[in-house]
């Protein structure tokens, strides 16, 4: 595992939060492989890649905190995380914090990483699972809300 | 959307679940949704990139996802979707995917496909893509299975 490559994911989340979001999310311990399959927190992301490395990231966030990014992000004051707009905003926070990594990757390691369309879902206690490949994740306090980034690659010198 | 990228995933999961020895199976409902969302028990997505980019997403009741990997574990009774079940699934879900990808190869598009994710759980809403998308209903003996087509070219 090059951390050096995990490191960048680590960067945009904390560096998207703050310029898009004006909230810092500190974080909360070291990078920590997952044994189990994921129980999302409230409100997960998912986008899967394919290049010199295969996999999928996911930003999942609790749902306090979904609310408050729908609302920031489009001036409404939402009540129900299932609203297309609040799976919308998380999606596209996603999409910010995945495209800036993935740039970089491409750009400093030469993956040649494409990104698939963004998938968003809400629930209680769901379980996402990645069959087959290790994960890994990044814990941030927002003080309003958790948020969890996993990433999990196979191939581009990284797994 | 263009018919000849539907039309390989169709013949995918016939030609998979053909080989698991369900022939049974039956198109049943076809409907066109303006997002691609789901909102059954278990769906195992995986993405599309290279000339055709989307998702796919396969969605089964519990029963049908159980049934589906009893089927692969030769008919031994599965009572729990556990760990083993969940990656027997997605294993399933791949070998369709990548069925209909090779067939869309020989169509001249050239596409790759990412590893799936299988999402589990009561009442959990999902919003795939952003795209008008084809969903298609399956029936047979072992349940049904929603096929969700969202691309995006």
């Amino acid at each position: 595992m090059d951390t050096n490559q995990f490191e960048i994911f680590n960067t945009n989340v904390v560096k998207v939060f703050a310029e898009f979001l004006e909230l810092k999310v500190n974080k909360e311990g070291d990078l920590t492989e997952e044994k189990e399959d994921l129980v999302s927190l409230g409100i997960s992301s998912i986008i899967s890649f394919t290049g010199k490395a295969n996999g999928r990231v996911m930003l999942d966030v609790e749902p306090q905190l979904a609310l408050l990014l729908a609302n920031h992000l489009t001036g409404e004051n939402f009540t129900n995380v299932k609203d297309p707009l609040v799976l919308a905003s998380v999606s596209e926070l996603n999409n910010m914090i995945t495209g800036n990594s993935v740039v970089d990757l491409n750009n400093s390691y030469d993956l040649d990483l494409w990104l698939a369309p963004p998938i968003v879902m809400a629930g209680t206690n769901m379980i996402i699972a990645l069959p087959k490949l290790k994960s890994y994740s990044y814990g941030f306090d927002s003080g309003k809300g958790k948020v969890r980034y996993n990433i999990a690659f196979k191939g581009g010198g990284i797994s | 959307m263009d018919i000849k990228y539907v039309n390989p995933f169709i013949q995918g999961l016939f030609t998979v679940l053909g080989q698991f020895g369900v022939t049974d199976i039956v198109k049943s409902k076809l409907s066109k949704k303006e997002t691609l969302s789901v909102t059954h028990d278990i769906t195992s997505i995986s993405g599309l990139t290279g000339d055709i980019g989307g998702n796919i997403a396969y969605c089964f009741p519990e029963e049908t996802a159980k049934n589906i990997v009893s089927k692969m574990m030769m008919g031994m009774p599965i009572d729990q979707l556990d760990q083993m079940g969940r990656s027997a699934l997605s294993e399933f879900c791949n070998m369709v995917t990548g069925t209909a990808v090779a067939k869309l190869g020989n169509a001249n598009a050239p596409v790759k496909i990412t590893p799936p994710s299988v999402v589990i759980g009561k009442d959990v809403f999902m919003v795939i893509s952003n795209v008008d998308t084809l969903a298609i209903e399956f029936s047979s003996g072992i349940g049904t299975i929603e096929l969700n087509i969202g691309l995006e070219n």
